[in-house]
Formats: C-alpha cells, sequence, structure tokens
C-alpha cells in the first residue's frame, strides 16, 4: 500500500514538473511560429477585427498610426495607449460619396470630411478561464456621424485562435434588436443621433436606441510570419452610419493582415458582400527605456588616466583645467569649479542629456577619472539658463565600486540629492568667464500646414527656418525663429472667423497667409534667475509667439523633494498684425492682461502630472484649464486638457469648451546617442478663441521639472549609462 | 446654413508646423552607417578581422582567438562576440538575437549535400531546436587575378519553427572570403566579409 502511494505521489510529482516544463518549452517556439503577435487594427482605426472592435490593447506608451480604404471611406486614425487598460484616438474619414457642402463656392467638390475621437476601457482582464471585457466608445464628442457605444469580450482560445463577442448601441445596432438596457431606464429607448455640428458630449444618447451584436475569428497562422486572417459577423448598422444608406450584401466579412515587420502590417478585407477594403498600420512603443534601440553610446574612458592623475595632484589649477577640458570633450560645460579639502565641488550646464541621472553620472564619471587620489567626495550641481537644478555627492571609493559592478546607488546613503546650493559665484576658485555674447543657430526647411478645412484639405507652405538663441550673459538670452517662404498652396485659403469673441486664435488663417513671405514668429528676450533653492523666476519681453507680442513674467514655487509646484505669471500683450514682423494690429488694436495661478502635481506611482491653471485668458475670459500628463521612463509624454470659462456656448461657438491632447517625443528614442531634443505635436478639435493661453517659449514648468527628487528616484538605474 | 458649415470647417481644422531639425534626426535614424575598408584600412589593422553588415550598419570586429577545431571568436567594439568555422556562425553573444550550435563539429566545406545538427535560439528563447543545412549548389572558377574561387549555397531550415532562409558562402583558394546568412529569424541576413593577416 505504502509503495503504492509512494509510486502515485512520484507519478504527481513527475507529470506537474513535466506540465510545467512542457510549457515552458512551447512558450519560446511560439514567439517563432506565431511572431509579431500583437493584435491589428480594424477599419475604424482602433483595435478590433476588421469592422468590429474587440477587447484587446497594446502595450502603455504604444502609438500607432491605422490607414485604411474602405468605400465610401477613407480613414486615417492616430491611437494611443497612456495604460495598458485605455485606448484612444483620433480620425479623420473622408467620405466620397457626400459633399463637403452644397455650396461650391464655399467647399467646391470637395468630398465630406469627418473626425471623431474614440476611447476603450478594459473592464476586466483575460485570466485563464475569464475573457477579456472591454467598454468602448466611437465618434465620442464629434458630428455624431459614426457614434457607437459597445461592450466587448475576448477571449485567447488556443495559441493561434482569439475569440470575440460583443454588443453594440448606434452604429453597431446592425441586427436592430430590443435594447437590454430598457430594463433599467426608458431613457435608453430612443437616439438622437446625428448632431450635425459635433463638438460635445451627447451623454444621453449613449447605449441608447436599438442594440446589436457582433462576434468574430482571428486566427493566426502557425509559421507564416504572423500571417493571421480575420472572420467576423459585422455589427455595423449600415442604414443609419452615413447620410447615404450604404449596400450591404453580406453580414461577413472577411480578410487577412500581413505584418511586414513588428511595427508595420497592412491588411486586406472583403467586406459588405460587396467591397475590397485594403489598409495598413504602424505602430511603435515609445515609454520603455530603449524602446526603439538597442543600446545607447557608452560612457567615455579616458586614456593615460595615471598621467593625468599626477598632472592633476600637482595643482588645483590644473585639475580646473583638466575637468573643463574633459567635460567640455562629453558636451558638459564646466561653470564653477571648488576643491575643499577633499571634496571636489564642480557646477556644470549641458544640453545633451535629457535624463539628469545620465549627466551626472557621466559627470562624475570624468571627474572619477581625472581627480587626483586624495579627492574623496565628488559634488556636481547642474544649472540650467541660469537655473540651478539639482546637486549630488558621492563617496568616490563607493562610487567606482558601484560603477564596476553595475549597481544602482541607494539614494541619501551612496548618492545624496539635494536641491540646488546657490553660492555666489565669487566663493568658487576656479571661476571661468564665458565669452559672451553666445549665439547658437540652427537654419533649415520648416513645413507647415493646414488641413481638413472647406477650401480643401490640405494647404500649406515650405518655409526656409532660422532658429537662435542669443546668451548676452548668464541668465540673459534672447530667442528667436524667423522664417522665410519658399513655396505654397495657400491662395485659395480663406476661411474666415466667426467668433464673436476677440479674434485671438481664429485668425489663424490671416496670419498664416501673411507669413507667405518673411516672418518673425518669436523675437523674446529672457532673464531667468532663482530666489531660492525652491523659487523661480523670469521675465520676458519681445515678440512672445506668432500672434502676441508683449512683456511679463512668471515666478514658481517648486521644492526640490516634493512633487508640487505652484506657479504664478501675468502677460501684457498686444496682437500681432498678420504679416509676422513687429507691428501690432493697427485696425483691431487688441491689447490685454491675461495671467493665471498654476498647481502642479506629479503622482510618483502612476507618473500623471496633474495642471490646473486658473485666471484670465487671452480672450478676456476667466476660468480655469486642466491637463492630465502621463510621462513615461523614456520621456514619452501624453497629455490631454480641458478649459472651462466664463463665456456662455454662444460665445464659444461649436463645442462649448475648449479641449485637446498632445504627445510629446524624446527623439533620443530613436537614436544610439543621447539627446534633449524632442518632437511634440498637439491638436485642438476645434480652434476657437475661449480659453487660450499665451505661448510664450521656455515656460518655468518645463526648466524646474527636468529635475526633481522623484526623477532620481525613478531613473536611478540609469546611473552608469 | 453657412453659419453651419462655418462651424464644421473650423471643426475640421487643424495647423501644425515641422521643422528641418526633425528631418535632421529622421534622416540620422534612417541613415545607413558604412564602413569603406580599403587597403588602407586593412594596413591600420593589428589583427585580423571580419566586416559585418546588415541593411542599415556596418561593423568591425577583430580576431581574438582560433581554436584547435578551426573556431574563429570575432570581438566586436561593444564586446559582441561572434565564433565561426569555415565562414558559418556557430556562436554569437551580445547581439540583439544570438544563435548557438551545440555541436562545433561541423564544416560547410567538407559536407557534400546536407547535414544536421541543434541549436538554441536566444531573444526569444528556442533550446535545442533540429537545423538542417542543406547544399542547394556548388560552383567553382578563377577569377581575373587567377584567384580559386568556390560558391557554395545553402538552405538553412528549422522545421519546428518553419524557418526557412537561403544563404551562400564564397571561399577564395580554399579561405572563406564572404558570407551570408542569417543567425535568426527575428534578424535581418548578415554579410559577414573577412579580412586575414597572416
Amino acid at each position: 500500500m505504502l509503495s503504492f502511494l509512494w509510486c502515485f505521489k512520484l507519478l504527481l510529482r513527475t507529470s506537474l514538473i513535466c506540465i510545467f516544463l512542457s510549457s515552458y518549452l512551447r512558450a519560446a517556439p511560439d514567439d517563432y511560429i506565431y511572431p509579431f503577435k500583437e493584435y491589428s487594427y480594424s477599419n475604424y482605426g482602433t483595435l478590433g477585427l476588421i469592422q468590429n472592435p474587440n477587447a484587446r490593447f497594446l502595450d502603455e506608451g504604444s502609438l500607432g498610426f491605422s490607414w485604411s480604404h474602405n468605400d465610401p471611406y477613407l480613414r486615417g486614425s492616430l491611437i494611443a495607449y497612456p495604460f495598458n487598460w485605455l485606448e484612444v484616438s483620433y480620425q479623420y474619414v473622408d467620405i466620397n460619396n457626400q459633399l463637403y457642402s452644397p455650396y461650391k463656392s464655399f467647399s467646391g467638390n470637395q468630398s465630406l470630411k469627418d473626425k471623431s475621437f474614440d476611447t476603450k476601457i478594459r473592464l476586466i482582464k483575460e485570466s485563464y478561464l475569464l475573457p477579456q471585457i472591454a467598454i468602448g466608445f466611437r465618434d465620442l464628442a464629434g458630428t455624431g456621424l459614426f457614434s457607437s457605444e459597445f461592450i466587448v469580450a475576448s477571449k485567447n482560445l488556443s495559441k493561434g485562435l482569439d475569440l470575440t463577442v460583443g454588443m453594440g448601441w448606434g452604429n453597431l445596432s446592425g441586427q436592430s434588436i430590443k435594447n437590454p438596457l430598457l430594463g433599467i431606464s426608458d431613457r435608453f429607448e430612443t437616439r438622437s443621433g446625428y448632431s450635425g455640428l459635433g463638438g460635445e458630449f451627447n451623454i444621453n444618447d449613449y447605449f441608447s436606441g436599438p442594440a446589436g451584436y457582433f462576434f468574430g475569428l482571428e486566427y493566426y497562422v502557425p509559421k507564416f510570419k504572423g500571417m493571421r486572417i480575420k472572420l467576423e459577423y459585422d455589427g455595423t448598422n449600415y442604414k443609419t452610419e452615413s447620410a447615404k444608406p450604404i449596400s450591404q450584401d453580406s453580414n461577413l466579412n472577411f480578410g487577412v493582415v500581413y505584418p511586414q515587420s513588428k511595427n508595420l502590417s497592412y491588411k486586406l478585407n472583403f467586406t459588405r458582400g460587396n467591397t475590397i477594403n485594403f489598409g495598413f498600420s504602424y505602430k511603435l512603443n515609445l515609454g520603455k527605456k530603449n524602446a526603439q534601440t538597442v543600446s545607447k553610446e557608452k560612457q567615455r574612458q579616458i586614456k593615460n588616466t595615471d598621467i593625468i592623475k599626477t598632472v592633476t595632484s600637482r595643482s588645483d589649477q590644473n585639475l580646473y583645467k583638466a575637468a573643463f577640458k574633459y567635460l567640455s570633450d562629453e558636451q558638459i560645460f564646466l561653470q564653477r569649479a571648488n576643491i575643499n579639502n577633499t571634496e571636489l565641488e564642480i557646477v556644470f550646464a549641458q544640453a545633451k542629456y535629457r535624463n539628469p541621472v545620465i549627466a551626472s553620472g557621466r559627470t562624475l564619471n570624468i571627474l572619477d577619472q581625472i581627480a587626483p587620489n586624495n579627492i574623496t567626495t565628488l559634488k556636481v550641481q547642474e544649472i540650467n539658463g541660469g537655473v540651478g537644478l539639482y546637486s549630488i555627492s558621492v563617496d568616490r571609493n563607493t562610487f567606482a565600486r558601484d560603477q564596476k559592478l553595475f549597481l544602482a546607488p541607494k539614494l541619501d546613503t551612496d548618492a545624496f540629492i539635494e536641491p540646488f546650493n546657490i553660492n555666489d559665484s565669487k566663493n568658487y576658485k576656479f571661476n571661468p568667464q564665458g565669452k559672451y555674447p553666445v549665439f547658437f543657430h540652427t537654419i533649415g526647411p520648416n513645413l507647415r500646414s493646414q488641413i481638413g478645412g472647406p477650401d480643401g484639405f490640405f494647404f500649406g507652405d515650405i518655409q526656409l527656418k532660422s532658429s537662435s538663441e542669443l546668451l548676452i550673459r548668464r541668465g540673459l538670452s534672447i530667442i528667436s525663429e524667423i522664417s522665410y517662404g519658399l513655396y505654397d498652396n495657400m491662395d485659395d485659403l480663406k476661411l474666415a472667423s466667426d467668433s464673436i469673441l476677440p479674434h485671438v486664435r481664429t485668425d489663424i488663417v490671416k496670419y498664416l497667409k501673411g507669413s507667405r513671405n518673411l516672418g518673425i514668429e518669436r523675437m523674446q528676450l529672457n532673464k531667468f534667475g532663482q530666489i531660492s533653492p525652491s523659487i523661480f523666476y523670469k521675465f520676458s519681453a519681445g515678440i512672445l509667439e506668432t500672434m502676441f507680442s508683449g512683456y511679463g513674467g512668471e515666478v514658481l514655487f517648486k521644492p526640490f523633494d516634493k512633487n508640487y509646484a505652484i506657479g504664478a505669471e501675468a502677460w501684457n500683450v498686444y496682437q500681432r498684425n498678420y504679416d509676422l514682423m513687429f507691428g501690432v494690429l493697427d485696425d483691431v488694436d487688441y491689447k490685454t492682461t491675461t495671467g493665471h495661478l498654476s498647481l502642479y502635481y506629479h503622482e510618483p506611482r502612476t507618473d500623471i502630472i496633474f495642471k490646473m491653471k486658473g485666471g484670465r485668458f487671452l480672450a478676456q475670459d476667466s476660468g480655469i484649464s486642466f491637463e492630465f500628463t502621463r510621462e513615461f521612463y523614456s520621456g514619452f509624454r501624453l497629455s490631454a486638457f480641458f478649459t472651462l470659462t466664463d463665456i456662455s456656448e454662444e460665445e464659444f461657438g461649436e463645442g462649448s469648451f475648449d479641449k485637446g491632447f498632445s504627445f510629446f517625443i524624446p527623439l533620443e528614442i530613436f537614436s544610439q546617442s543621447f539627446s534633449n531634443r524632442s518632437f511634440g505635436w498637439g491638436l485642438k478639435p476645434i480652434t476657437r478663441d475661449g480659453g487660450a493661453v499665451l505661448s510664450h517659449g521656455h515656460n518655468l514648468w518645463g526648466v524646474a521639472h527636468k529635475s526633481h527628487k522623484h526623477k532620481f528616484n525613478r531613473h536611478i538605474q540609469d546611473f552608469y549609462d | 446654413m453657412i453659419k453651419r458649415y462655418l462651424f464644421i470647417s473650423i471643426l475640421f481644422t487643424s495647423c501644425s508646423s515641422l521643422d528641418y531639425s526633425y528631418f535632421a534626426d529622421i534622416k540620422n535614424y534612417y541613415s545607413k552607417n558604412r564602413i569603406q575598408v580599403d587597403q588602407s584600412f586593412i594596413d591600420k589593422q593589428n589583427y585580423s578581422f571580419i566586416k559585418v553588415s546588415n541593411s542599415k550598419n556596418d561593423a568591425i570586429f577583430a580576431l581574438s582567438t582560433i581554436d584547435q577545431s578551426g573556431v574563429y571568436e570575432w570581438i566586436g567594439s561593444n564586446y559582441e562576440s561572434i565564433k565561426t568555422k569555415d565562414g558559418l556562425i556557430i556562436e554569437t553573444k551580445g547581439l540583439r538575437s544570438d544563435i548557438k550550435f551545440y555541436s562545433y563539429d561541423i564544416s560547410i566545406k567538407e559536407n557534400t549535400s546536407s547535414f544536421e545538427s541543434q541549436i538554441n535560439l536566444y531573444n526569444p528563447d528556442l533550446i535545442f531546436a533540429n537545423i538542417t543545412l542543406r547544399r542547394d549548389s556548388f560552383t567553382s572558377y578563377k577569377n581575373s587575378k587567377g584567384s580559386e574561387m568556390t560558391v557554395l549555397k545553402y538552405t538553412r531550415i528549422v522545421p519546428e519553427i518553419g524557418w526557412k532562409a537561403k544563404e551562400s558562402y564564397i571561399f577564395k583558394n580554399g579561405v572563406i572570403y564572404k558570407s551570408v546568412q542569417q543567425i535568426n529569424p527575428m534578424l535581418e541576413p548578415l554579410e559577414l566579409s573577412f579580412y586575414f593577416k597572416y
């Protein structure tokens, strides 16, 4: 009996081990058998089957672009994933069976364009038994042309098979069954539908009217380079989707998606039983460290360090000069230095590294290589445009030991991070006088575009643009942007503003056309300074942005080791002439005082930055602007904002209030070199005058938030990168 | 009605600009990093080396060791390692995805038709997969300088994951001169040019 039990236990254990090992061993071949297994986009520009959505999401920090042609629609979408559980997308749709307007004089023969905002939220994460369930909204705040809501479940049935089942409302009510939510409330009975002008959240319509169901399969063909086949029962209600009915011969759609690479996919589908549909998509994960490159440039190893140390040990001046030289080679510019017994302290400025942890780590690495052995403590402080950012000091032996082992230093034990220590420059023994003025200058082509208007879908120009910064002395600079038009197609661009508020933004067409030749986009004098380690100030005057000149300033209270900041700014501004030269508008003569109190909070666990700005806006309306930003490890940021002011909906115009989104991509994500450069892009669904803020260059939050204690906590493992 | 369409037109309108500096960064991202190997470059090298190229970049690996079985180990600037035998890459370390042949006792020169072995692939990991290197053709000729050139073409097959890849090896006077091979289905093919200094 005992031996039977022993054998049974042994068999059980062996089986469990085999099951564990077999699943482990299978996982790896599957990566080759089903490569590029990330989910693909539907024709509506969000993850899904062909027309139907699914409950899938890409990793947080992903950004995608999808283009599809499914007659009569041609749709381009931008899709972002702020979290693993949230998908947001923005799309333009060309509807080729309808005209933009019945008035030829207004929009010519241009086909109708629509833009919409979609979102999908994960409710339940997929588990062994449960499917993944999500709730979604299409055309959330647009014209309502494509508005629909859905609840959808997706379950991975086997390694290559994904099943999706869902229920939809609005344009996903293809079967027009009775709305099951009528059991809850009568409000779900009728749906008002196409709102015509758009821009508002039509909450009363959500999940109302008839409902419909949809389902489908996505099958990954094994050993076929990630190709997958899609088959679905279409839930789209083609009778209501467009102003003109669209013929549908079959509810079954099928198609194939072929991934060219991890990022690029092509698709070919047959929809409605009568239409061939094709498209492509491109997606990138931008949120992770080294998201698009394997490695970055290595830390520099200086040759003949023994000889250098012998020289630097002879006099302090030798050490200062060596530090100045070897740091300059790394584009780190020594501003001041001091030797206090066994401590070497330097203040540096740099514009190469976006991440202060890497900047300080590399500075310390250079100093460690050249400083004589009697120096036991290294202290470095960074300044940016006259503003002190942080101070970090390390025990040299600990630094060298951790560097060899690639051990991240323990904060407040191995590396002491503190606010910048304001000290008069006269107190530093080495205080090299920079050769002021210093002039930085770049020149090159610039592309401006105006898309989606009634005059034509695309207007734009190519300019030669000069961007420069003149450093007059430490903390005092002039930044300028001057452009010269080379070619444009803006003759037919004639859209005029209908706003009843001062035209602080809606005269964009006049500014675009007025600056076709020479234009000064910015010429701003700045004085930066610091009252205490936590209080920063800036005064600026001149041409502050494309549409306004003036003067003013801002103050920011930003404790280094706290996650909040409080700012105040005030500006006296004059509306600029449309030719973008030095003059102001004579006929309008618009001038105003604008200013805000701002509260910033960086939530450290999610890295969401919450910004609240209250005060008086450019069009003399008063209110509060709210902005939410998710900052990823790589520095990639996704933001959304909305502004509520004291003007009425009628005064504001369509949309009721100002809102929009933006993203910011550090360009070093794509390079093996470090770089402080970035690409930012923002969009407001409706350009109106209410809630408009002055867009002056170099705002203090941007300067001070670059380096704070949380950044060191979060990125400390990059110290030896 | 006109007002309605004015509203719509503003709804659709967006404006953006893109300046040259972005073009420069995009150019850097997509530009090719090529290394021209001429006689002066060869003369400057202290050791034998290989030039490893993919569609975008060239890299130089210097000879580190040669073992008794004829395996050459080449080391790159970031300490990546490539081991070759008669031009066939039998092990890599430090590349984005790596490969390791279980047996080094293989030779594409000596086998006349095809041969089998076992490999590991890394990132993603695939442990102990069978691999077949099937010889597709053998060509031999004398070039204009009188050197004996041999071109061997192979197909690499790993049935377990459905991977098939064409590769070629060129020998000059019996010594590996150039090869094109794919070491991992997640990587594009690598071209290896060999420069021996004796």
